[in-house]
């Protein structure tokens, strides 16, 4: 091979590589079928994220409306103003899956670190509503439980408390995984846009 | 001529490059095939953005390559390492490949896993140049100056001669 001109070389590879299948007509169909099931998906997810967060205000606001006791009141406010920002990010979230890709390889190396690292960002932010909740939540809580005008069943107690104790972790290894998974794809982007400039 | 019949158009005459712009970046056949209809579906679903700024050719590759660089970040780097160091074994494999393969085809394969083996950049390149690309449009496409694109094509291309050495030479 090396004794051969450059150019007669690439021809040959050219040639050779060019000599390959054309796609199937139904792939088309295909990819139709797909993109409109992607669309419907990320449709209804926004929709149901959306509807949860309206109807836990449904729920907060009617809790609020049924005790006005001065302690429930600001815990369900605090709790409403913690779903309104979550709605309100979320929404930011998927503003950013909308966007067009760039118009170079470089720029979408560029961008695609970028979403890394505003991930990873909203993953710091993440941990703030956990905290943000729990420290709404567990005063709250054992007000209702001790405090309150009612003394609670051990059933009860074990439940409010089990609950909240599952869903902090359900949370927070949700919250670990999407990180490490996100740092893993950040460090191969990074690791790309290293080699690209290298040699720029 | 409306978005859905340029779309039909552009996959009829860049359908096969697209195919082997995938099979680039993606040496299993079945994450192949997904790519592949990954890359179409990003071609028509940027197509209503494309203004003419650059070619229609340019802009399918730009896309197709954005996806390929995307799929291929998705993947463990780990596993894709793997992948390429087991598609570079393939190609060093001195043993003929199997009788009903005609000489044509197994040459055609060791090229295309020999492209496979190269790291990211020279892969990049390569691929677009043997789609027949000038430089000026590889430039376009990669976001990078005609003289860079000279300069990393004289190099991909000694890259992928070695790489296809043990092989005794011609691909």
């Amino acid at each position: 091979m090396t004794q051969h001109e450059p150019v007669e070389e690439l021809r040959e590879w050219m040639a050779d590589w060019q000599d390959a299948a054309a796609p199937s007509p139904q792939i088309v169909e295909e990819i139709r079928l797909r993109v409109r099931r992607q669309s419907r998906r990320m449709v209804w997810m926004l929709a149901g994220e959306l509807a949860i967060a309206a109807g836990a205000l449904i729920l907060l606001g009617r809790f609020a409306f049924l005790h006005p006791d001065l302690l429930d009141v600001a815990a369900m406010t605090g709790l409403s103003l913690l779903v309104v920002w979550a709605a309100a990010f979320s929404l930011r979230l998927h503003r950013g899956l909308w966007r067009p890709s760039a118009a170079t390889t470089e720029a979408f190396l560029a961008l695609s670190i970028e979403r890394c690292r505003r991930r990873l960002r909203s993953l710091g932010a993440a941990w703030g509503l956990l905290a943000g909740e729990l420290a709404v939540f567990i005063p709250w809580l054992w007000y209702r439980l001790h405090l309150g005008p009612s003394a609670p069943a051990a059933r009860d107690y074990v439940l409010t408390y089990g609950f909240l104790a599952l869903l902090a972790v359900a949370v927070m290894s949700a919250v670990l995984a999407t990180a490490r998974r996100t740092r893993r794809e950040l460090r191969e982007l990074e690791r790309l846009r290293g080699g690209s400039e290298g040699d720029g | 001529m409306d978005l859905d019949e340029r779309y039909r158009e552009i996959l009829r005459r860049e359908g096969a490059a697209l195919r082997r712009t995938a099979a680039a970046y993606e040496a299993d056949p079945g994450r192949r095939e997904d790519l592949f209809q990954e890359i179409c579906l990003a071609i028509w679903q940027a197509l209503p953005r494309f203004r003419g700024e650059a070619s229609e050719r340019t802009f399918v590759f730009r896309v197709a390559h954005n996806r390929g660089l995307s799929h291929r970040s998705r993947r463990r780097p780990d596993r894709a390492r793997a992948a390429d160091l087991d598609a570079a074994e393939q190609v060093a494999d001195p043993r003929p490949g199997p009788d009903s393969l005609a000489e044509a085809g197994q040459r055609r394969e060791r090229l295309r896993r020999a492209v496979l083996s190269l790291p990211l950049e020279p892969r990049q390149i390569l691929t677009l140049a043997l789609e027949g690309l000038s430089h000026k449009e590889i430039a376009e496409v990669l976001g990078i100056t005609e003289n860079h694109v000279a300069v990393r094509l004289s190099r991909a291309r000694r890259t992928l001669c070695q790489t296809l050495e043990p092989m005794g030479g011609t691909p």
